[in-house]
């Protein structure tokens, strides 16, 4: 019981109050970059939600075992490589096998090594001490969290695009500003799960 | 040539300014801009960062085959980061905790890699050691003076000295995350005015040109946003 | 067995090549790694220690302080946990313990170090990490005016926010930090609870 409480507010953390877009900044580069659409944006997040849990599920067992305690140092070097190649072997997997679905997300998957938003969740549950299955669920949240963040945005800026902006503003800072907006909104759900 | 080496420092200062210009490492830009002191912290571990990894792919970049050329940039420029860290962690533990994950997370700084790939793995040792100087100069003075501004307008103070805070109640908000996005949206707007004025051209999206990734993506140069391309892309396959 | 060797001859620039590079970069790195770790670890270690030894005599001044750990079960927990704490010691008499909680804040952990009297009350509440929160707000809490509340203070503190009369038992919250607050008294309740299972030799 305790456990499954554990988990619905490591979920609700992770989808809202420390939303990783608009709360913790990490994965702004997709989050500006690739949330003009909003179909897109939801390949995407569906592609970062995937590599999030796999990342996590490979780089968790990796620093139990293996790095902790004597190799901490090697942590960043180790799960960045891993994660690397995970998204290479995703990417050939899907290719080879589930041909719609690389169709769907292939593109994606190599914008996804330079994620910081992976590289961030998979440090962020050794830091935080979180059990294996926390972690996974933990990755699960931030990916769904990145999700809404995206998908919101990505309808923001489909408005956006026949707004009358003013001209200083048009380009970057608009969609800059806009993102403000959005995680204004976010600011709301502090304290929820708290 | 002197001129020319002075231009490449110089040129990541203001004209290809890496945050308001080309528009890298957004992320740490908005996360550690609290307090200008995380500025400084975050812009010159970066800098220590960038100018050894583009000294050191500069040295191997006819070494490394193209085939696994972004693997062997990651790596060594993870390499780098894991040494800064652990000389912050021993030199400067304040730092450290205020930084927290984001000194690690340099090795995704967009910055670092964009660099590696389109500077350090085409030019001599020199060059490439001044381009990540430059950048990292122009990356420290940006996120230090966002930081200031969010600082002033947040907490009432710069670096921690009081300024404003002893007759101007603190707007808190410019501290969170939406106080973030808005500042760093008027200083592309500022940059993107004095821009034009000097009849260059203002930054309308994240840069495609600019992206590291765009190498995996195999993307063709053209002006677009990565949006654009990864839309045109993905009407293509379905 | 020669097709294996047609093999790698054919592949070279493509297989071999890039393999080996890789290897030599990452064996290189590694022991850059491992070299820097040797020469900065011993300093982290010490600067760690020194940290935890100055934020200890600013809680509570003694002669010395011995570690010491005991497996406690909290109240509304169903497993034993095992704590670390300190006891304070003047010559050979124990003038106080010192316990450090890491709560779960706004952010992330907040870490608090709590010094308690014989008596069972709080000597002094210093706030040891509160980095993952807010600045301007939860980070507030490192301020003296609110970590100073604590003092003299005993058994289940609760969080006021704007009450006027802060009498028994009650600490003002950091203004608009609510959660950071809770977190920082959830720990000093936590040292208090402890400490009476130490101190009585209770353990369970």
């Amino acid at each position: 019981m305790n456990s499954l409480t554990a988990i619905a507010s490591l979920l609700l953390a992770g989808i809202l109050t420390n939303n990783m877009v608009l709360a913790k900044f990490l994965g702004i580069c997709p989050f500006l970059g690739v949330s003009k659409k909003v179909n897109t944006a939801l390949s995407m997040s569906i592609a970062v939600t995937l590599v999030m849990v796999i990342s996590t599920a490979v780089t968790y067992p990796i620093y139990k075992y293996i790095l902790s305690p004597k190799y901490e140092y090697l942590e960043t070097v180790v799960f960045i490589l891993v994660i690397a190649a995970i998204v290479q072997l995703i990417e050939i997997f899907l290719k080879k096998f589930i041909k719609p679905i690389y169709n769907a997300l292939g593109i994606y998957l190599p914008l996804i090594t330079t994620n910081c938003a992976v590289l961030g969740i998979t440090m962020l549950n050794i830091t935080n001490e979180l059990s294996y299955v926390e972690s996974l669920f933990n990755a699960l949240a931030a990916g769904l969290g990145f999700m809404l963040a995206m998908l919101l945005f990505s309808g923001v800026r489909e408005r956006l695009e026949t707004a009358e902006i003013p001209e200083f503003l048009k380009g970057l800072p608009i969609t800059l500003i806009s993102a403000s907006l959005v995680s204004l909104s976010f600011l709301g759900f502090a304290g929820i799960g708290g | 040539m002197k001129n020319k080496n002075l231009g490449y420092f110089t040129n990541g200062l203001i004209n290809e300014n890496p945050v308001l210009r080309l528009v890298l490492g957004t992320c740490p830009t908005l996360a550690v801009t609290t307090a200008a002191i995380n500025g400084i912290g975050m812009g010159l571990a970066a800098t220590a960062v960038l100018v050894c990894s583009n000294a050191a792919i500069s040295l191997l970049r006819n070494i490394i085959p193209d085939k696994v050329r972004i693997p062997a940039f990651i790596t060594i420029i993870a390499g780098f980061v894991s040494v800064v860290q652990m000389l912050v962690k021993a030199f400067a533990p304040s730092i450290d905790k205020s930084l927290g994950i984001y000194l690690p997370l340099i090795v995704v700084n967009c910055i670092i890699l964009a660099r590696a790939e389109m500077f350090a793995s085409k030019n001599p040792v020199l060059p490439s050691i001044l381009d990540g100087l430059g950048m990292g100069i122009g990356f420290t003075a940006t996120i230090t003076l966002m930081g200031a501004i969010r600082e002033i307008l947040g907490a009432g103070t710069v670096f921690s000295l009081p300024v404003t805070s002893q007759f101007i109640s603190p707007m808190i908000i410019f501290l969170l995350p939406p106080g973030g996005f808005f500042i760093f949206g008027i200083l592309v707007a500022v940059s993107n005015a004095l821009a034009k004025r000097k009849g260059k051209d203002i930054v309308m999206h994240l840069g495609c040109e600019n992206c590291p990734s765009r190498g995996a993506c195999n993307l063709k140069d053209t002006p677009e946003s990565c949006d654009e391309k990864i839309i045109k892309e993905a009407t293509v396959n379905e | 067995m020669s097709s294996f060797t047609d093999f790698i001859k054919s592949n070279k620039d493509s297989i071999i090549k890039p393999t080996v590079v890789m290897v030599c970069i990452c064996i290189v790195v590694t022991l850059a790694l491992s070299l820097s770790n040797l020469v900065t670890a011993p300093k982290i270690k010490v600067l760690e220690e020194k940290t935890q030894k100055d934020a200890m005599s600013r809680v509570i001044k003694a002669d010395n302080y011995k570690r010491e750990t005991k497996d406690i079960t909290f109240d509304g927990g169903d497993t034993s946990e095992t704590v670390t704490y300190y006891t304070a010691k003047n010559s050979k008499k124990i003038i106080g313990y010192i316990f450090v909680m890491n709560e779960k804040g706004y952010g992330g952990d907040v870490s608090v170090m709590t010094a308690i009297n014989t008596d069972g009350t709080v000597k002094a509440v210093d706030i040891l990490d509160v980095s993952n929160e807010t600045p301007g707000l939860g980070q507030n809490s490192k301020k003296e005016s609110f970590y100073s509340q604590y003092k003299g203070l005993k058994n289940n503190i609760s969080v006021v926010k704007n009450s006027t009369d802060s009498s028994n038992n009650e600490i003002q919250a950091v203004t608009g930090a609510t959660i950071t607050s809770k977190a920082v008294t959830k720990a000093v309740n936590k040292s208090l609870e402890a400490f009476k299972k130490v101190s009585k030799g209770g353990g369970k």
